[in-house]
């Protein structure tokens, strides 16, 4: 059934593959959607993606996620000889983006990270590493301590040395 | 590159976090999991990319986990800004940077270095600490970390800008110099002179006044 798929053609011509997440999801989407992915890229050049692609690190409902993205996104090359499309699609783009990445609790916002890094989409991967630096800017380690549930395991006297010993970087 | 592991984080947790912190969240109930901290080091260096050097130093206190990751993040962010998402920067910005610069991992390349020009005057009379003398220092300390990008904007409120004399700017290591502002506005015919263009495969100058007005 995969290979049929793998063979099969979309209205635009691009041929589809599928990728298949850890717990068995399948998805079908068009190359170019696919090759966002420079992982998913390197295999498409391979020609290893017959049987389908399976990403056993990646779950469905991040997956589900991923391919919305990069379906959104996969205009972004086959619009780019043609300027004013460009232009009214690049804000339409943006504003999916913030949304998304605005909606994003920290848990699924982490996974989606680990899901870029692996797929290697780095668009996504600078985009949800920004979320969270956005996160971390303007916070002092006690509050950044509570945005991530970051354990503090210094002894007190652990932490007034590092403290001490790196003042210049507290000094303000 | 050294590498500095605090067990708190090993290979496995690449493909653990994939799963058992999500479920468990799932499961409600409780303190949630420190997944920040569970991310590899490579991607906890991309996340302190978007931050300024002053916010990645301090989270050195943080955690054990936290302790030394600052001092290899391949990205150095210097550009002062006030009122911004960011912190505002340290009172004695030249001494700070000079000793993150300073105390940063020996071994760890200045992949990028993020910086404005100086000096400046603010409307109080204000001004920043630091030089052209000292931009010019740290972009050598980033070329000799051999620093792939440099990205030099201008202060908003610069007024002279350094013809950058005092640096080797010549690397085999720098594939990408980013200038922009009006810092080219007066030496454009002159830049070829001043850069070797050849040299990068990204050589982008932004907001130059042919484009601009």
């Amino acid at each position: 059934m995969a290979a049929a798929a793998a063979e099969a053609t979309t209205d635009g011509g691009g041929k589809m593959i599928i990728l298949i997440s850890a717990d068995g999801k399948r998805f079908e989407v068009t190359e170019a959607v696919a090759s966002q992915s420079q992982l998913i890229s390197n295999m498409i050049e391979d020609d290893c993606t017959e049987n389908g692609v399976r990403l056993p690190n990646v779950d469905g409902d991040i997956l589900t996620m991923v391919v919305d993205y990069c379906n959104m996104h996969a205009g972004d090359a086959a619009a780019a000889g043609d300027t004013m499309k460009a232009s009214s699609t690049e804000e339409e783009l943006k504003k999916f983006d913030a949304e998304l990445v605005q909606a994003l609790e920290n848990p699924v916002l982490f996974k989606l990270i680990l899901a870029a890094n692996f797929l290697n989409i780095k668009s996504l991967l600078d985009m949800t590493c920004q979320r969270v630096a956005d996160m971390m800017s303007g916070k002092t380690p006690e509050q950044m301590r509570e945005t991530f549930s970051i354990e503090n395991d210094f002894t007190p006297e652990e932490e007034a040395a590092i403290r001490q010993e790196n003042a210049w970087a507290f000094d303000d | 590159m050294l590498w500095k592991f605090s067990g708190r984080w090993s290979a496995g947790r690449l493909f653990d976090g994939m799963h058992s912190p999500g479920e468990a969240a799932r499961g409600g109930g409780g303190g949630e999991d420190d997944l920040l901290s569970a991310l590899p080091d490579a991607l906890l260096h991309h996340v302190m990319s978007f931050l300024r050097a002053w916010e990645v130093a301090r989270t050195c206190v943080l955690a054990r986990r936290w302790r030394h990751l600052w001092a290899s993040a391949p990205c150095v962010d210097l550009r002062v800004s006030r009122g911004g998402v960011h912190r505002p920067p340290p009172r004695e910005f030249a001494k700070f940077a000079y000793r993150f610069l300073l105390e940063r991992e020996v071994s760890a390349p200045v992949d990028t270095l993020r910086v404005l020009s100086s000096p400046v005057c603010y409307d109080n009379g204000e001004r920043e600490d630091y030089s052209t003398r000292d931009v010019e220092a740290w972009i050598r300390a980033a070329i000799k970390r051999r620093a792939r990008v440099i990205q030099l904007t201008d202060h908003q409120d610069d007024e002279v800008f350094s013809d950058f004399d005092h640096v080797p700017i010549v690397t085999r290591h720098l594939k990408h110099l980013k200038l922009s502002g009006s810092v080219l506005e007066d030496r454009k015919d002159t830049k070829a002179a001043l850069f070797p263009v050849p040299f990068f495969r990204n050589f982008r100058a932004q907001g130059l006044p042919s484009r601009r007005r």
